[in-house]
């Protein structure tokens, strides 16, 4: 060991457990001497995505026969973590044809009648300790 | 008959070094912020002798917490023989040397 004034280690671990928990990890220095010193370390694992879904439909009120009507459909994440792998489907209702995106966003049209998007949630919370 | 005698004395204090005074530290390595689900967590463990003296025979361990995996090592020092994952628990014996000033 060459004369340095630290030992120094570094190491990775994986994280097994569930969302939302802390990592408690402790590290313990003993000499004859110089005595026990302590070393606590915590790290919080981000809690799990929170999905809410919200639709919107205009004009609200009564409609004419071919009146176009437009929907908005969103998908919210108030958890921590991202939604990996998130899907959604949205049957036309009968009565109505689709007519065209407004804002497409990487859904697709499946069959002429159903509205498909998969892919990620990212959270909208601010991370923990961030103000 | 003449002897003569030349007796020369002088003094000397030595100071006895201070003992070691050790601390050990432990965090997060180049991260910042919460874990990620089943995510990677790098540790940066570092003892350290700010005393005057070399700390020899020091024992340090770490246990890891029930809700982690031990990924492998990134940097073992140059105790690495004296390193070893066992039981999971991280322990090292050998010396601290004095800081530098």
């Amino acid at each position: 060991m060459s004369d340095s004034a630290s030992v120094a280690f570094r190491f990775a671990v994986t994280h097994t457990g569930g969302y939302g928990e802390w990592i408690t990890n402790t590290a313990q220095v003993e000499h004859w001497f110089a005595g026990s010193e302590w070393y606590t370390d915590t790290a919080w694992v981000k809690t799990a995505p929170e999905l809410e879904i919200r639709k919107a439909v205009e004009p609200l009120g009564s409609l004419h026969a071919g009146d176009l009507l437009t929907y908005t459909i969103e998908i919210e994440n108030s958890g921590e973590s991202n939604a990996v792998g998130t899907s959604l489907s949205d049957t036309l209702p009968g009565g109505v044809d689709f007519s065209a995106w407004v804002r497409q966003n990487g859904t697709s049209l499946e069959g002429g009648r159903v509205i498909s998007w998969y892919g990620s949630v990212r959270p909208v919370r601010r991370r923990r300790g961030s103000g | 008959m003449l002897s003569s005698a030349l007796v020369v004395a002088a003094d000397a204090a030595f100071a006895v070094k201070s003992g070691p005074v050790l601390a050990v530290w432990k965090g997060p390595f180049g991260w910042s912020g919460d874990v990620d689900y089943h995510g990677v967590v790098t540790y940066a463990l570092e003892i350290e002798n700010t005393g005057a003296s070399i700390a020899q025979d020091v024992y340090m361990t770490d246990v890891l917490p029930a809700n982690v995996t031990f990924g492998g090592w990134l940097a073992q020092n140059e105790a690495r023989d004296g390193v070893r994952q066992r039981e999971r628990r991280i322990p090292f014996r050998g010396d601290a040397y004095r800081r530098l000033r």
